[in-house]
């Protein structure tokens, strides 16, 4: 099996997908914004199993043409990778992108514009070798939008919509994509938030991905009750819906 | 994008001996950097990794804890020299489960794994073999201190050792320790050959603690607190060494088999029910010696198999309570408090004695010395407990022994002073001014 290749390496959830890839002896590609950040993860991998290969990219997720060149980078190595995971994002509140154009614009960006246009350069690149899969990490937020985050879940509904389309271009060219939607997680994304009892370990979530890759899954709810909750959230009317404030 | 790092006021259990809910803001680290200087200087800060120190010693009530579990990244580990470098938070279950397949172990450890390495230090841990390799701080080789100036200090026993001394058993308040490096012990397989002898008096104990320190790496003694008064200490007495039959292999612990998933709405380890249990557990060996080979998780962490047990004593919650006194004329003290113990009854299934060696401390306030420790948990009773607990404060003020702050909830200021009073003046000089911690502030107001 050919190299896995992590985008948003650093992330926490990254590193908990990343350490249980490297112990059972896959190689990776980590891809991340800050090199002190990568090489603290590549480290921690390498000590737990120095026999797997591990490289580091540094990238920036606003510029679209550095990351098309990453992906050519990776694709172009004798192995080419069989899998293409993309983790990462940026939470910004509604009252930091409605109050400021950059942040406006930045969420839309990291979230949305760089997320879609890395799944389908993967998916393509992938559909040119041997096939195999890409793992897109989106939100529960994007199911239903918020009065208290619409702006994040926005970006998060918009890569599912691509997702779907996505899927079904490559369906035929031994390419499979899975959306992963975790409700809210224990990670440094979140550390502003309090901790509740629904916030999941990111070795519970990344241990669902896995399994949802193994089985061939298309989209998967992590943990599985937010399944349940989502689906109760979309079915409230619009008038109770707008009562809700969370 | 500039972003608040910390969430207000959490109500909750913060340490294991479970007595009150804490209230203190919280800012998880994900990244082993902080920036004192974002946050203002009301608030006084704390390394906090799992919380599970028995008292409020990790706790910093109406302040800020600096949760660390997340810094647990290993950072290099050099096989052949068995040197390893990682993350204040990594736990010792994740060293075990690192280095043990490689053919090393840890160089001391406490009774358990579910400790992170930076509390281990703050705390200089000590373990079964202290008689052998002393407590877990001489086996530091280095460690990173941030402290609240943004500056950062690397201390080693060259490079500024005072920083180290202050630092190892300095209870996180010299600053945050972002990664530790730690000399591990080599062996050839992961299992312990070990010995358990039933004793009937702590005289036996003794005898046996001078037999087997010569011959035996590890020796506790586990004692029924609950004993008849002429079988004062009686107990089982355990040693072992590392098994030295490669066949036996290096094999990994397991996860906890069982989880106590909510506390116990009373406390259901009534008196009758423990002293039965400790009667029982007692005469369940029946020779006086049995041998065999064990692996590392029963030997070290019996208690480890079960998750959350602290909950087993209900909403009051427990105390620990653990002392050393000196081992020169440490006969008549010793049996006075198991005297004391038993005549009240509130003593628990959890006893364990400990012979300490001879050993220099590398921390100012390390709480190991020559002599004999014992650590004893008790269901909170409320006043009742902790009237007993003064009756053997002042036995062990006269013995000129002390008592251990990761296990306290309750000492008063005096006994603390007069315990660690030769070297609390110099480590108030490197305590960091934004830091501290609920015991702290019940010690030395």
């Amino acid at each position: 099996m050919g190299p896995i290749v992590i985008f948003g390496a650093t992330s926490t959830l990254a590193q908990a997908i990343a350490e249980r890839y490297a112990s059972a002896d896959c190689s990776l590609i980590l891809v991340g914004r800050s090199r002190e950040k990568l090489a603290a993860v590549a480290n921690h991998l390498a000590c737990l199993n120095s026999k797997v290969s591990i490289e580091t990219i540094s990238a920036d997720f606003e510029n679209l043409t550095a990351l098309r060149e990453v992906v050519e980078r990776v694709f172009a190595k004798p192995e080419a990778p069989s899998m293409g995971i993309i983790c990462h994002g940026v939470l910004l509140s509604n009252a930091e992108c409605l109050s400021d154009e950059k942040a406006f614009m930045e969420n839309a960006m990291v979230n949305f514009t760089s997320t879609a246009y890395l799944a389908e350069k993967l998916g393509t690149a992938l559909a040119n070798k041997a096939g195999g899969t890409v793992v897109v990490v989106t939100s529960v937020a994007g199911d239903r939008g918020r009065q208290s985050n619409f702006c994040y879940g926005a970006t998060k509904a918009a890569v599912s919509a691509y997702l779907d389309g996505l899927r079904a271009s490559l369906a035929d060219k031994k390419v499979s994509v899975l959306e992963v939607k975790p409700g809210v997680m224990d990670t440094a994304m979140t550390a502003h938030l309090p901790h509740s009892p629904l916030m999941a370990s990111p070795e519970k979530v990344a241990g669902d991905i896995i399994k949802g890759i193994n089985r061939g899954k298309r989209r998967i709810y992590t943990p599985w009750f937010w399944k349940i909750i989502m689906t109760g959230l979309k079915m409230l009317p619009d008038a109770v819906w707008a009562k809700v404030k969370f | 994008m500039p972003k608040e790092n910390s969430t207000d006021g959490t109500l909750g259990y913060r340490s294991w001996g479970r007595l009150k809910k804490s209230k203190s803001s919280e800012v998880r680290l994900y990244w082993p950097e902080f920036d004192f200087r974002a946050h203002d200087g009301s608030q006084s800060f704390l390394p906090y990794g799992i919380g599970r120190s028995y008292g409020d010693s990790c706790e910093n009530e109406g302040n800020t804890l600096l949760c660390c579990a997340n810094l647990k990244r290993f950072i290099a580990f050099d096989n052949v020299a068995g040197v390893l470098r990682a993350e204040a938070g990594v736990t010792l279950d994740q060293v075990l489960r690192l280095v043990v397949p490689r053919g090393w172990f840890l160089p001391t450890t406490p009774g358990t794994k579910f400790v992170t390495l930076g509390g281990a230090v703050a705390n200089d841990v000590h373990g079964k073999n202290h008689h052998r390799v002393g407590s877990i701080g001489e086996h530091v080789k280095k460690f990173e201190l941030l402290r609240s100036n943004g500056e950062r200090i690397l201390c080693s026993r060259e490079s500024n050792p005072d920083w180290f001394a202050a630092t190892i058993g300095g209870l996180g308040l010299t600053g945050l320790m972002t990664w530790v490096e730690l000399q591990l012990r080599p062996i050839v397989s992961s299992a312990i050959e070990a010995e358990t002898i039933k004793t009937q008096h702590f005289d036996e104990f003794l005898e046996l603690s001078k037999e087997s320190d010569k011959t035996f790496e590890h020796t506790v003694c586990w004692i029924d607190c609950l004993s008849p008064r002429r079988n004062l200490g009686r107990g089982l007495f355990m040693r072992g060494n590392h098994c030295a039959d490669k066949g036996q292999g290096l094999g990994v612990h397991n996860d906890p088999r069982v989880n106590v998933p909510l506390s116990m709405p009373f406390n259901p380890l009534s008196k009758p029910a423990l002293k039965a249990f400790n009667t029982v557990y007692y005469h369940k060996q029946r020779s006086r010696v049995v041998k065999g080979l064990q692996t590392y998780d029963s030997f070290f962490y019996p208690l480890d198999g079960v998750g959350n047990w602290n909950r087993m004593y209900g909403k009051r919650g427990f105390f620990q309570y653990q002392f050393v006194i000196p081992f020169a004329n440490c006969r008549e003290p010793m049996l006075e408090i198991l005297g004391k113990i038993s005549a009240s009854g509130f003593g628990s299934f959890l006893g364990v004695l400990k012979v300490f060696g001879n050993r220099e401390n590398r921390g100012l306030l390390s709480f190991p010395r020559e002599g004999v420790t014992l650590a004893l948990d008790f269901p909170n009773k409320g006043q009742a407990t902790l009237n007993l607990f003064e009756q053997l404060d002042q036995v062990v003020l006269a013995a000129g022994g002390r008592l251990y702050p990761a296990k306290d909830a309750r000492m008063s200021p005096e006994l603390f002073r007069s315990g660690y009073e030769a070297a609390l003046g110099q480590f108030e000089k490197f305590k960091d001014p934004r830091f501290s911690s609920s015991f702290w502030r019940r010690v030395t107001d």
